[in-house]
């Protein structure tokens, strides 16, 4: 939990540090929130290990298989860096830019989510072809 | 796992130090130089940022099994 307090204190430090270095030079703290991002970032990936390990345990328990829990785990991913990346987007006052990279967060999870559409499809097609 | 306040310091010292050189050579007249030097400046902090994040989207590579 230490390092909960360490990095909750930092982020606090920079939001004073970017708005007093980013008075003269805003993009030295664009470049200063994206760093403190990418470590807190770590600081949150790190907490969520052994989540993980619990959710791979507990598809073990159920007998899941199949690769579907990796699928989602790889959609939950990809949202979070791709709604890490926004906001920094967003903060450094190009919208658009942001928009764009949710876009392209979406179409991948839609991309990386086609298997599960397709066993989906499977399933239903040898319900419908019982009846 | 630790998190470098060491970068924060440093990243914010890196801004005000070229902060005050841009004013020091646009109040005298190069603001050329004083628009390198912003871009230098730039460039050195950005060098210190990629290693971050690379880090930063391997671990994500890791823990999400990519």
């Amino acid at each position: 939990m230490e390092l909960y307090w360490k990095t909750a204190a930092a982020v606090l430090l920079t939001v004073i540090l970017v708005l007093a270095v980013g008075r003269q030079e805003k993009d030295m703290g664009t470049v200063l929130s994206m760093a403190v991002c990418a470590m807190a970032g770590t600081v949150v990936i790190s907490y969520l290990e052994p989540v993980m390990d619990l959710l791979w345990k507990l598809e073990d328990m159920g007998g899941l298989g199949g690769g579907m829990l990796g699928i989602l785990l790889k959609a939950v991913g990809i949202a979070l860096v791709t709604q890490m990346a926004r906001k920094i987007c967003t903060d450094a006052g190009n919208g658009s830019l942001g928009a764009m990279l949710e876009l392209l967060g979406s179409a991948v999870i839609l991309y990386l989510s086609i298997p599960l559409f397709d066993s989906f499809l499977t399933l239903l097609r040898e319900i419908l072809g019982e009846i | 796992m630790t998190m470098e306040i060491d970068l924060i310091f440093k990243i914010a010292a890196i801004g005000i130090i070229v902060s005050i050189l841009n004013q020091v050579l646009s109040r005298s007249g190069r603001e050329e130089q004083a628009t390198m030097t912003s871009l230098a400046g730039l460039v050195v902090v950005l060098m210190m940022l990629a290693q971050k994040i690379a880090d930063l989207f391997e671990l994500v590579k890791t823990l999400f099994e990519f």
